[in-house]
């Protein structure tokens, strides 16, 4: 008995105190948070690829690689410049302006300070799980707002201007309107309960707003429009692979969801939005399985059964209940995610055809329009919500006030940059080139050279199709006399 | 046994090593502001050498005499202008 006792003793002289045994849950839950950041960053990369392939797929043949290499290289730009200033905007422009030293928001003390590209938080650090995998899930966010403004500009503008433009909107723009309305600390949330919380406006939104500005500089692709400013339509050399890189952006979507959400069981209960407010994770995978099918259903029938704009439709629909995903019921989502699709076919083809602007992919109305519709929503439907750490309701004033500030915050410096590099004569490439194709430019080669060519065609707007050539000549006559394409002839 | 490495005493000893980490150090300023430079001067690049390939191009079309085809194949045989840029596209290179 005596040697029994002195065994238990002994093992409980070896188990671990309540502080180590804390300490382990503790480091425990902050890995898993981290391991749970970086596969949402792993998953959200597919949305890169879907853009890539349905911008690609949507351009004629002789653009199809001075397509995709945007996608690439906006990579290549958006990640330094999102590392060295982008991130940092984020963590410090909370109040609206930049904040007074390091001192960052009462919330989270410090976070400022560990933004800059020198802190310990942006570099190996063994003490902190988290501060590096939440730089990658809001870099590939960033990413996706150039991806947007990447397909509405194909097949006319110069590489290195949508370069410019895009470190412009990733890492700065869009981030500047994350700070203010999407962080627990921004300004619009805790004075007046902004709730954006999957992010309709503050990434779909801004970016549709951007490149509305960008477009208004860059003009249609010559033969776009005819003589009475009648639009006309291009044949994507693939629809196929268009198809495909929606369903593979569709699919990256639920990694973009995920990451907007975190949990720390340690220091809270449960899964919260970006904002600090409880959901769950099943609550937003509902709202967005079911806004693809709200919106496929809304964007068929708008469309007819265009098969483009059935599958711009889903993206629409779920862009338009994001800003609600974490409060809406499945069914109010389903409602309202079909009235997206009608909405980003409705709001396209007025684009196109009222306002005469060549957005290729219909970026504007799926991810302008309709981010600023999900915002729009959420005031009708969630008002009274409490949002963020200072509990303040949600309500249709605030979701204005969202959208008055974030409004010009995109578009002004979209169209003033775009402006600028149309002086300079860095927007758009020459008549010529445009004409040829800009893979010949770019690359000096075909890049399907196993196919035999066969005619360009074009589809007028009374719905035949036509070969392209005699139009094109046409046009790009009147653009080298200074003829804008889809100006309206008096007479 | 892997629980009785000392796990507390070798991270400290990997944090100090890290390659100009862990922060604030002047090796951390220098290569930050060397990869701001990289980053700008890289866009900069794209931005000369993309014109120059556009011009030359352009140039290339108006001398040739009429407009291409839209979609067309350049006139002559291989590239339409020696590359100024990318991979080659000889297979024998």
């Amino acid at each position: 008995m005596a040697s029994m006792l002195a065994s238990f003793t002994s093992l409980l002289a070896q188990a671990p105190s309540l502080e180590e045994v804390n300490a382990k849950v503790d480091l425990d839950s902050q890995v898993l948070l981290e391991v749970f950041y970086f596969f949402t960053v792993v998953v959200m990369w597919l949305i890169h690829v879907g853009f890539m392939a349905y911008e690609a797929g949507a351009a004629r043949r002789k653009n199809v690689m001075s397509t995709a290499i945007k996608n690439i290289l906006t990579i290549a730009v958006v990640t330094p410049s999102f590392y060295y200033f982008g991130w940092y905007i984020y963590g410090c422009f909370e109040p609206g302006g930049p904040a007074q030293g390091h001192a960052g928001p009462e919330q989270f003390p410090g976070f400022c300070g560990q933004t800059a590209p020198w802190a310990a938080e942006m570099g190996p650090d063994l003490q902190n799980h988290l501060n590096a995998v939440f730089f990658l899930a809001f870099l590939l966010f960033s990413w996706t707002t150039g991806s947007i403004m990447s397909g509405a500009v194909i097949e006319r503008i110069r590489l290195s201007a949508y370069l410019i433009l895009t470190v412009l909107l990733g890492s700065a723009v869009w981030i500047m309107d994350a700070a203010w309305g999407w962080s627990s600390g921004g300004w619009l949330v805790t004075n007046y309960g902004f709730h954006d919380s999957i992010a309709s406006l503050v990434v779909h939104g801004v970016a549709g707003a951007f490149t509305l500005g960008v477009l208004l500089n860059l003009g249609p692709r010559i033969g776009k429009y005819d003589m009475l400013g009648k639009a006309r339509t291009f044949r994507g050399h693939n629809t196929h692979l268009t198809l495909m890189g929606l369903m593979l952006i569709f699919t990256g979507f639920y990694g973009f969801y995920a990451a907007c959400l975190f949990i720390t069981s340690t220091s809270f209960p449960g899964w919260l939005n970006i904002y600090g407010s409880p959901t769950t994770l099943g609550a937003i995978a509902f709202v967005i399985t079911i806004g693809f099918a709200g919106g496929f259903t809304g964007g068929w029938f708008a469309s007819k059964g265009d098969p483009f704009w059935t599958l711009s439709g889903g993206l629409a629909g779920v862009i338009s209940v994001s800003a609600g995903a974490d409060v809406y019921h499945p069914s109010l989502a389903y409602l309202l995610s079909f009235t997206g699709g009608l909405v980003a076919v409705w709001s396209g083809t007025w684009i196109e055809r009222k306002l005469r602007i060549d957005d290729a992919v219909g970026a504007v109305a799926v991810h302008g329009v309709c981010g600023f519709y999900g915002v729009f929503l959420v005031g009708i439907f969630a008002g009274g919500y409490p949002t963020g750490l200072n509990n303040v309701e949600s309500s249709f004033g605030g979701q204005l006030m969202g959208m008055m500030a974030f409004l010009p915050l995109a578009f002004i410096p979209g169209y003033v940059a775009a402006w600028l590099l149309k002086k300079f004569n860095l927007l758009r490439v020459p008549a010529e080139v445009e004409l040829e194709g800009l893979d010949m430019a770019e690359f000096q080669q075909d890049f399907f050279p196993e196919f035999e060519r066969v005619p360009e065609g074009i589809v007028l707007p009374d719905g035949e199709e036509v070969e392209s050539a005699p139009i094109l000549l046409e046009d790009f006559a009147r653009v080298t006399n200074g003829n804008r394409p889809g100006t309206r002839v008096p007479g | 046994m892997i629980d009785s490495f000392p796990y507390d005493e070798w991270s400290d000893k990997i944090a100090a090593f890290w390659t100009f980490g862990p922060e604030n150090s002047t090796g951390t300023y220098i290569m930050t502001v060397l990869g701001i430079i990289l980053m700008v001067g890289s866009i900069i690049g794209w931005v000369w050498l993309e014109n120059r390939k556009l011009q030359a191009q352009a140039m290339l079309l108006r001398a040739a005499g009429g407009m291409p085809a839209p979609g067309g194949i350049p006139p002559g045989p291989g590239p339409s202008q020696p590359p100024l840029a990318g991979p080659s596209t000889n297979p024998g290179d």
